[in-house]
């Protein structure tokens, strides 16, 4: 989903929507102050607290924190919610430094599917034998396995 | 993703439920109406964990990642 906002801002950034009582945002924010230090020449990082400026969070339709919002050119190019890794932000900062395409999958998505993807087939396979959890298996595996090639392949 | 609703220990807990419930199902633990009951009631809670968004936390307006509770206060 596209959302045009309203931001003035020249370069591309990343808006980040928290609280003080937000254990998630506190977790996540050292990572992302690397990553917003590394990326300093091509990307802002603005933080905005959500119970500060309520007015502001309803209007970008904010719902939880941390929520991360990339915006490129006034307009909305991801919206992700919870808290990411160091590898994660990374990939996503650059991304919308650099102008190319966000990943909507992220690591610990992929990783998720590749665990259940492989117990199911190790259990479909071994325990039964279940097949319907063995083919059900590989698909869950492949869902996980596809983005994390592409990962390797920015 | 925007639209998740659930913490990365409920989606792994689902996960891992919704494995338990096919494996009773589908490999046959469990046999009659319950095995039935339990093969197609497993993919509910590994699909919910997968995605990580829970149509009944949706309905009751509940979340397991974090809340915007001083914006609700507010």
């Amino acid at each position: 989903m596209t959302r045009s906002l309203d931001l003035s801002a020249d370069r591309p950034t990343i808006l980040e929507i928290w609280t003080p009582t937000c254990v998630a945002c506190r977790a996540m924010q050292p990572d992302l102050d690397v990553v917003a230090k590394t990326f300093s020449d091509r990307v802002d990082l603005k933080m905005i607290n959500a119970a500060e400026e309520s007015a502001k969070i309803r209007e970008l339709g904010v719902r939880a924190t941390p929520t991360l919002i990339g915006v490129r050119e006034g307009t909305e190019v991801f919206r992700i919610v919870g808290r990411r890794s160091r590898t994660d932000l990374h990939d996503l900062v650059e991304a919308v430094g650099r102008g190319g395409p966000v990943r909507r999958v992220s690591r610990q998505d992929s990783v998720l599917r590749l665990s259940a993807g492989f117990a199911l087939l190790a259990l479909g396979v071994a325990g039964g034998p279940a097949w319907p959890l063995a083919v059900l298996g590989v698909a869950v595996f492949v869902s996980g396995i596809g983005p994390l090639l592409r990962i390797r392949r920015e | 993703m925007g639209f998740a609703n659930e913490a990365a220990w409920d989606r792994i807990a689902r996960v891992a439920g919704g494995i338990v419930l096919l494996y009773i199902g589908w490999a046959g633990v469990v046999t009659g109406g319950w095995g039935t009951f339990f093969k197609l009631i497993g993919f509910v809670p590994l699909a919910t964990g997968l995605i990580g968004w829970c149509p009944l936390y949706a309905m009751f307006r509940f979340r397991t990642n974090d809340r915007l509770r001083d914006v609700r206060a507010a």
